[in-house]
């Protein structure tokens, strides 16, 4: 199907057999991201970056969260994770069942899996019952999720949802200031003990030890935490999008 | 799952990086750095996924527990294979799942009927090239419609049904998730699949299965099942799935 959407061309291909011939066959051709996805963005001070290129850089890593976090050795490293926390769901359901009360299915997966990834990353839990810091983490991970949630998402020609976005900034930026508070704390806890993971490191910590002369390219303090900090609060937004 | 975000952040960050040259240790510069990270690439990154779409597998759980719940038959099939295999007095593995076949179908049918991102995300094209004898200007912007191959009444029998057998069938036994086979595709396929193909499929195998061993679910009382989407760049359900569950293990096994 062949169709043109504002200014871009646009193809898309609707049967196993095109697809083939553009994800096998031209693969390469079509290694990119469309360039342009990000433009609008400049407003916030963000550049034209979303969709990078396939690059050295890319593939680097690509590598490193394969090595580490999403190939098969990396998984089954953190399996006991996953363990732990499917027993603390398991139990959350159990309570929910001894009261009569629904579960909420949707939540109870968001919070699980925040914390897995909370646990690979950062050696911490990010939703608990108890412990304030935590606590104050998730209530604006759930503020955020709600903001973002009010976006009249509406189309999936990306370039039209954008134009959507602006009306949540003023809350997102006051958010912001808080995440940035919590986050720097969280950061610098985190490197304060890092002799106490000395031989059990998690992800955080590999990215920190891979900072320099990986395949001669570099991983700067903020590629890390920037990546960090999007990786502790993107799973848990799954499911929010469009509910809330 | 989540794992296009994972890359498409180191994206962000790399130009980030790339922009400014920075000095490691410097406290107030990373203050700064951080600060300047949450305005820019945060903000982005927010609005962008949030409405570019998420790829999700607890979405594919949540399919996939509201389809047996439609069909308990399914749900009935699933617990007998694993009373068999695992019995009742512990939870389920993930070494368990090689010997849950029913289980693997499930996923696959659920993956199938219902991808996490049906559009999948948008690729461009570097240079002009043909296919199929059609010619695609240089720049042309490429959308997989993941959800329509996995519907697509001439590839799958019945395709709005959902039945997990039909993957015992000579005709679709072969077929996996992973990106081989264009039939399924739901994690996308070439270089940019996604980086979590496998995270993906390990997490719904194993606590889809944990839940359905664990727990029997039935719906609420009076409640009906929606089983509406909504079609963005991420297929979600309309109403969240909720339901009412009660224990079917020996109480010891949910205390490990």
């Amino acid at each position: 199907m062949y169709l043109k959407m504002g200014t871009s061309n646009m193809v898309v291909a609707s049967t196993p057999d095109a697809a083939r011939a553009f994800l096998k066959t031209l693969d390469l051709n079509f290694s990119n991201r469309p360039p342009n996805a990000g433009a609008t963005h400049l407003a916030y001070n963000a550049q034209d970056m979303v969709f990078a290129d396939y690059g050295p850089r890319w593939k680097l890593l690509r590598k490193l969260s394969n090595l580490h976090m999403l190939g098969g050795k990396a998984l089954e490293d953190w399996a006991h994770v996953r363990v732990t926390e499917l027993g603390h769901m398991l139990r959350a359901i159990c309570e929910a069942s001894r009261k009569g009360e629904p579960v909420v299915v949707p939540e109870m997966l968001t919070y699980a899996m925040a914390n897995m990834i909370g646990q690979i990353i950062l050696s911490r839990r990010v939703f608990v019952t108890k412990g304030s810091e935590s606590n104050e983490f998730k209530d604006m991970v759930v503020e955020l999720m709600t903001s973002a949630g009010l976006f009249n998402v509406g189309d999936f020609i990306p370039s039209v949802a954008w134009m959507d976005l602006q009306g949540i900034e003023r809350g997102m930026k006051r958010l912001h200031r808080r995440f940035d508070v919590l986050l720097t704390k969280m950061l610098e806890e985190h490197i304060a003990t890092a002799h106490e993971r000395k031989g059990k490191p998690d992800f955080l910590d590999v990215l920190m030890a891979n900072q320099e002369n990986l395949d001669g390219e570099k991983l700067s303090f903020t590629n890390i935490k920037a990546l960090l900090l999007v990786c502790l609060t993107l799973p848990s937004h799954f499911n929010y999008k469009l509910r809330t | 799952m989540h794992a296009w975000f994972f890359v498409l952040i180191i994206y962000i960050v790399c130009e980030e990086m790339e922009s400014e040259s920075i000095i490691h240790q410097n406290v107030p510069r990373r203050k700064y750095i951080i600060r300047s990270l949450l305005t820019s690439a945060f903000v982005l990154f927010w609005k962008n996924l949030f409405t570019a779409g998420t790829d999700t597998s607890s979405s594919i759980i949540e399919w996939s527990l509201a389809e047996m719940l439609k069909n308990p038959r399914i749900l009935k099939q699933a617990q007998d294979e694993m009373d068999q295999v695992i019995g009742r007095n512990r939870r389920l593995e993930e070494s368990d799942i090689p010997k849950l076949p029913y289980l693997q179908a499930i996923c696959k049918e659920t993956f199938r009927k219902h991808p996490s991102t049906p559009l999948n995300l948008p690729r461009i094209a570097d240079q002009a090239c043909e296919v199929n004898g059609y010619y695609i200007p240089k720049g042309t912007r490429l959308s997989v419609n993941i959800w329509a191959i996995g519907r697509d009444p001439n590839v799958w029998d019945n395709p709005l049904d959902f039945t997990p057998e039909r993957f015992f069938s000579e005709k679709y036994a072969k077929i996996n998730p992973r990106g081989n086979d264009f039939e399924l595709i739901p994690f996308g396929a070439g270089r940019r699949i996604c980086a979590g193909t496998r995270m993906g499929i390990v997490l719904v195998q194993y606590i889809l299965g944990t839940l359905v061993h664990s727990f029997d679910w039935k719906l609420p009382k009076d409640a009906e099942l929606n089983m509406d989407e909504v079609f963005g760049l991420a297929l979600q359900k309309a109403v969240p799935l909720s339901a009412m569950v009660s224990p079917r293990l020996e109480p010891n096994a949910y205390l490990a």
